[in-house]
């Protein structure tokens, strides 16, 4: 049974709560009391769970994986029937890549000033926008050329890859890091496509568009 | 005929498909909502609902009407008139209810949307329906008021209010800036032709470059 | 820097400084920091484990109640605080869940707090579900003695109505508001019939426009860790908080034609009317 280590507020357990839900996998959610309980600081979770102090953290069995982009990884290479999450194509797989970085640089800028602004955690905003802003537009430069080219998913493909789910949450959150996404009409026209996929599920923050 | 500046150019046509999207955008600070109806008529309403002041861009398009987000509560296209009230599904909705709408239209695979309440002048004019592909919709650094030198020292001239025409890459394009806000514009490209498969990214790195030469010589 | 306001309805109540849990470990060389009314403040426990709040270098008057710290900024007469008489109930189950950074007016969080008819929208699945959007008659009156609003008689469909819910039920909701930045709801508890859980907002007022939310939960539950009944709640706080954060204006308009009412929005209209008669100013749009 794959068991998940999950804050329900946080974007990067998301991730997986989403590629979970899309593989059509059972799993067993484990709250992490995050806030206001800093558990993911607790000596035992640092101990047993993650030295980081971080989620999330997927077991599989007795299989223990840190960091939401490693656990993408290796849940589409284990369980991607259909192959479209992590195709097995070198070129694809670097593309997708570039933009898992690209992933940790929203971790590092978007969420770390929602998590500022939500819970009181120390951030340097200044930078936080900074960084914000150069990793969006990056982001809208190639979904641009992208959707023009009929291939509008970030890695170039037909169908969205691991590199949309790594990049969806902190995009579709940037309001909540008080950042306007309206200069970035590629990365908006993403945003909406992705919150229409067949069987998506949201997050709260990112609105449901099922009713 | 001198086409009024009142007109702005606030979003790519193809970017609002009918029944389904909604598109947030900015004219001078003020927010809209820009969406089609199931019909194809293109929409510009105040991005703001009557009942809490929610923005309607966070709504959903249900065929000709746009349902707010926060209560579910609908307006109709065109008058935007509230004509339903899930709260209260067996009480006739207050007439007054509405949304702020402004005027739009489409011209040249663009939306222009006129915020002034007085006569709207002339329109921009038509374009061959042949012409013209949409390339990308990009924000800039820069203010409006200093879009136009930094277009003009890229090569580009002033066509219209609001529009410029030079080349890219060798190939003829149109730019249209819309005032988004002291600190930024909208830039919408087109060019008079789709490229060639083998030239999409050559075209679109010029694109980037042009915006960071414009940004840089706005500086 | 002083209070940046000088409403009473404010200066002259208590308000709070958050849990006083975040106290612990705290020391008058290592206080816990924290902004209200535009000020800054530090508080910490002294020898004898009382709380110390300092303002501008002035101790403030601090009450420590259900597990909150509470403080008064004003220099006149203080205002009772609230009683909560299920926080001393045995067999009770009190969870802090902590507060969340919102940036709005705090009269937009309690009023949204208050609202039903958003269930079916942004709580899809738990609090509501479309189409069972009606919202039903109920009653609401202003207590003669406290001044407190009371809204009874509320019920909704709920598919999944608190974190151990299995089945849609029909939901029996109280609500009260107790000041301008705090209220309470109280619902049927699943587990003891005729019992009522009791969900506190206490809202902290860091400027007009930017608060931080606290949640208390007194309830009689004991299948749950508190780390899934602070997800449960913290999911249906964070489900309101975009649209929390983009309502304009920012601050709640009392007066004029900028907001529309309906019969549904009966508490919301009392709520604003009885802020009007107490001439509430902070956080307010002025018009």
């Amino acid at each position: 049974m794959i068991r998940l280590y999950d804050y329900e507020l946080s974007g990067n357990c998301y991730k997986l709560r989403l590629l979970l839900h899309w593989l059509g996998l059972q799993y067993q959610r484990i709250a992490v009391n995050f806030h206001p309980g800093r558990e993911h600081r607790s000596p035992a979770f640092l101990r047993d769970i993650n030295p980081l102090g971080q989620l999330p953290v997927l077991a599989d069995g007795d299989f223990l994986l840190r960091d939401a982009q490693a656990c993408l990884v290796y849940l589409a290479s284990q369980y991607d029937r259909a192959g479209h999450w992590y195709p097995d194509d070198a070129a694809t797989r670097g593309r997708i890549t570039t933009w898992l970085a690209t992933a940790d640089d929203l971790t590092r800028s978007i969420a770390a000033a929602r998590q500022h602004y939500s819970f009181g955690m120390a951030a340097d905003i200044a930078r936080c926008e900074a960084l914000a802003r150069a990793s969006l537009r990056l982001l809208d430069d190639a979904l641009a050329e992208n959707q023009a080219s009929g291939r509008p998913w970030l890695a170039g493909t037909h169908e969205p890859s691991i590199a949309d789910i790594a990049c969806f949450p902190y995009a579709a959150l940037a309001g909540e890091a008080r950042i306007d996404l309206r200069p970035y009409p590629a990365l908006q026209a993403w945003i909406r496509a992705m919150r229409h996929r067949d069987g998506f599920i949201a997050m709260p923050g990112i609105l449901d568009p099922a009713l | 005929m001198a086409v009024s500046p009142l007109w702005h150019p606030v979003a790519a046509a193809q970017m609002l498909r009918g029944g389904q999207n909604i598109v947030a955008a900015l004219l001078a600070g003020q927010p809209l909502a820009l969406w089609r109806s199931g019909s194809g008529a293109v929409q510009a309403w105040e991005d703001r609902c009557p009942h809490r002041g929610v923005p309607l861009s966070m709504g959903r398009v249900k065929g000709d009407q746009l349902a707010c987000a926060y209560h579910g509560w609908q307006y109709a296209a065109q008058d935007g008139r509230c004509t339903a009230i899930p709260a209260m599904p067996d009480r006739p909705v207050p007439g007054k209810v509405c949304v702020k709408t402004y005027a739009a239209l489409e011209r040249q695979g663009m939306v222009w949307v006129n915020p002034a309440d007085t006569a709207a002048g002339d329109a921009p004019p038509a374009q061959d329906p042949a012409a013209g592909v949409h390339l990308r919709s990009l924000g800039v650094d820069l203010p409006v008021a200093a879009i136009g030198a930094a277009l003009e020292r890229s090569g580009f001239d002033q066509a219209a209010p609001h529009a410029w025409r030079g080349s890219l890459d060798g190939v003829a394009t149109r730019v249209y800036a819309l005032d988004a806000t002291p600190q930024w514009c909208l830039l919408h490209l087109f060019c008079d032709h789709a490229p060639p498969a083998d030239q999409w990214s050559r075209r679109f790195a010029e694109i980037r470059a042009l915006r960071d030469a414009i940004e840089q010589r706005g500086a | 820097m002083p209070f940046d306001t000088l409403d009473p309805n404010v200066r002259s109540d208590w308000l709070t400084i958050g849990s006083a849990s975040l106290l612990d470990g705290c020391t008058a060389d290592r206080p816990m920091a924290t902004r209200l009314l535009g000020n800054h403040l530090q508080a910490w426990r002294d020898a004898a484990a009382l709380p110390v709040v300092i303002a501008d270098g002035q101790s403030l008057p601090v009450l420590e109640r259900y597990g909150y710290l509470w403080v008064h900024t004003g220099d006149g007469p203080q205002r009772t605080l609230f009683e909560l008489p299920e926080y001393d109930e045995s067999g009770r189950r009190i969870v802090d869940c902590g507060g969340i950074g919102v940036a709005t007016s705090g009269l937009r969080v309690v009023e949204n707090f208050l609202d039903m008819g958003h269930f079916p929208y942004i709580h899809t699945g738990t609090l509501g579900k479309v189409p069972q959007t009606e919202v039903a008659p109920y009653r609401v009156h202003v207590d003669a003695a406290t001044q407190e609003i009371w809204a009874l008689d509320c019920h909704f469909f709920q598919p999944r109505a608190s974190a151990c819910a299995a089945d849609g039920i029909d939901a029996q909701y109280r609500y009260r508001v107790m000041q301008p930045f705090t209220a309470a709801l109280y619902k049927s508890s699943p587990d003891h019939a005729g019992a009522l859980d009791v969900i506190g907002l206490f809202v902290q007022p860091l400027d007009d426009e930017h608060v931080i939310a606290h949640v208390l939960l007194v309830y009689f539950e004991d299948r749950l860790g508190d780390a899934d009944m602070i997800a449960f709640q913290q999911m249906i706080f964070g489900q309101d908080k975009p649209i929390l954060e983009n309502q304009r204006p920012r601050r709640l308009p009392l007066h004029g034609p900028l907001e529309a009412h309906m019969r549904c929005d009966l508490t919301s209209a009392t709520y604003r009317r009885w802020l009007r008669q107490r001439g509430m100013a902070f956080g307010v749009h002025p018009d």
